[in-house]
């Protein structure tokens, strides 16, 4: 048998021992309890996964701004992360990749999109059909949103704004890019810059600068 | 409120040093009473051991509703009772030909069993079923009342009279078959 020194030192070692294991259960009990009341709320009212605001991307809130303050002919189906444009204007092309054929065939304010679009849009497999019964047309006052981020990454750096996501709009200019509330007026040769329908500036319209819009939008300077 | 009962509050206020007067008051009669379930001594210390902790790191559970003595022999029963159930099934508890009790564990014996009488009564104890067993040992070896007993066990205070009764009948018989001979 122990002495009466060792055995209260081993009543104290068991004790926060015990302590220990206490905390820990309630740490499992706080950390578990509202995690199964949150899937048991979930699973009753159907939802099978949850977007919090901060896991969205950046693209995504400001498509979403976008649409809600500018494009009052579109609406952005979250979904299937595409953009969709009202009647005649229906169309799958907010790939990047799909701009660029349509940059390419680009005529006058004006272009034609053939069924040969059904390759591209493979993942947007539920526009596929009507897709392929009708011709697209872009026209001037078009709006064309972007989400491919690294064609935006490229635009906005081309036009020397750290912003990540644009929306371009055709018009009499030869394009207007929209990055929140700058308003950034392409003409033939320079840019002006315009913060909430103000001029704050302008520069000069460089050549990569044309590359990159010419790239990505249906302009032809 | 008992002695150890108000160092324990004292305990409670803050005054870690009136731990060591509960454990000095209950040490010897808890390693005695768990002692007579599991019939190892360094277990029973152990088991002790556990009890004092619960009491340490858990003493809400308390809430001085009883009397410590009656709490703390109730987490020692319930304790040692796991800890058969637990080793039986493992066939690792020690039968009681193989406990050799050392000189400490004889002094503390010697303490709790006052005469010879008494230590045939221990001796024939494990024969009985365990609440008998336990409403015995509490009344007879620990000097608690039947109220005591009953808050320990867990039972009603007429429970606790239908055990101790039975059990002195069920030890009678043990100890006639033994031939014990008793005064009426």
């Amino acid at each position: 048998m122990m002495n009466n020194d060792d055995f209260e030192q081993l009543v104290y070692k068991k004790a926060d021992k015990l302590k220990s294991h206490d905390r820990h259960m309630k740490m499992l009990r706080i950390s578990v309890v509202p995690v199964a009341a949150a899937f048991v709320i979930m699973s009753l009212i159907g939802i099978n996964s949850i977007n919090l605001p901060s896991q969205m991307s950046s693209s995504e809130n400001l498509i979403a701004e976008a649409n809600r303050s500018n494009n009052a002919n579109e609406t952005y189906d979250k979904k299937s992360d595409s953009l969709q444009l009202d009647d005649e204007y229906q169309t799958p092309l907010n790939e990047v990749g799909e701009l660029a054929e349509a940059t390419s065939a680009y005529n006058a304010g004006e272009i034609d999109v053939e069924k040969s679009a059904e390759n591209d849009v493979a993942d947007h497999s539920q526009y596929v059909d009507s897709i392929a019964s009708e011709s697209v047309t872009f026209k001037a006052n078009d709006t064309i949103t972007i989400t491919d981020q690294s064609a935006v990454d490229e635009i906005c750096q081309s036009l020397s704004n750290p912003l990540s996501e644009y929306v371009g709009n055709a018009s009499q200019f030869m394009c207007v890019i929209m990055i929140n509330n700058t308003e950034y007026r392409i003409y033939h040769d320079k840019v002006k810059v315009l913060y909430n329908g103000s001029v704050s500036g302008e520069f000069d319209l460089s050549e990569d600068t044309k590359n990159v819009l010419q790239k990505y939008f249906p302009i032809v300077f | 409120m008992s002695f150890a009962d108000y160092a324990f509050r004292q305990y409670l206020d803050g005054d870690k040093n009136a731990f060591k007067i509960i454990i000095n008051e209950f040490h010897d009669p808890l390693i005695f009473f768990i002692n007579s379930y599991v019939k190892n001594v360094d277990t029973a210390e152990d088991i002790a051991a556990d009890c004092f902790a619960e009491l340490i790191a858990r003493p809400h559970k308390f809430g001085f509703k009883s009397s410590l003595k009656s709490y703390i022999f109730s987490i020692a029963h319930h304790m040692a009772v796991d800890h058969i159930r637990k080793y039986s099934r493992l066939s690792l508890i020690e039968n009681e030909s193989q406990f050799v009790a050392d000189d400490d564990y004889s002094t503390i014996e010697e303490s709790m069993i006052k005469d010879e009488r008494s230590r045939r009564l221990h001796d024939a104890l494990p024969k009985l079923n365990d609440n008998y067993r336990t409403a015995l040992m509490l009344v007879y070896f620990e000097g608690m009342s039947y109220a005591e007993v009953a808050q320990s066990m867990k039972k009603s205070v007429k429970q606790v009279d239908n055990y101790v009764t039975r059990g002195k009948t069920a030890l009678k018989k043990i100890l006639a078959e033994e031939g014990f001979q008793y005064d009426e």
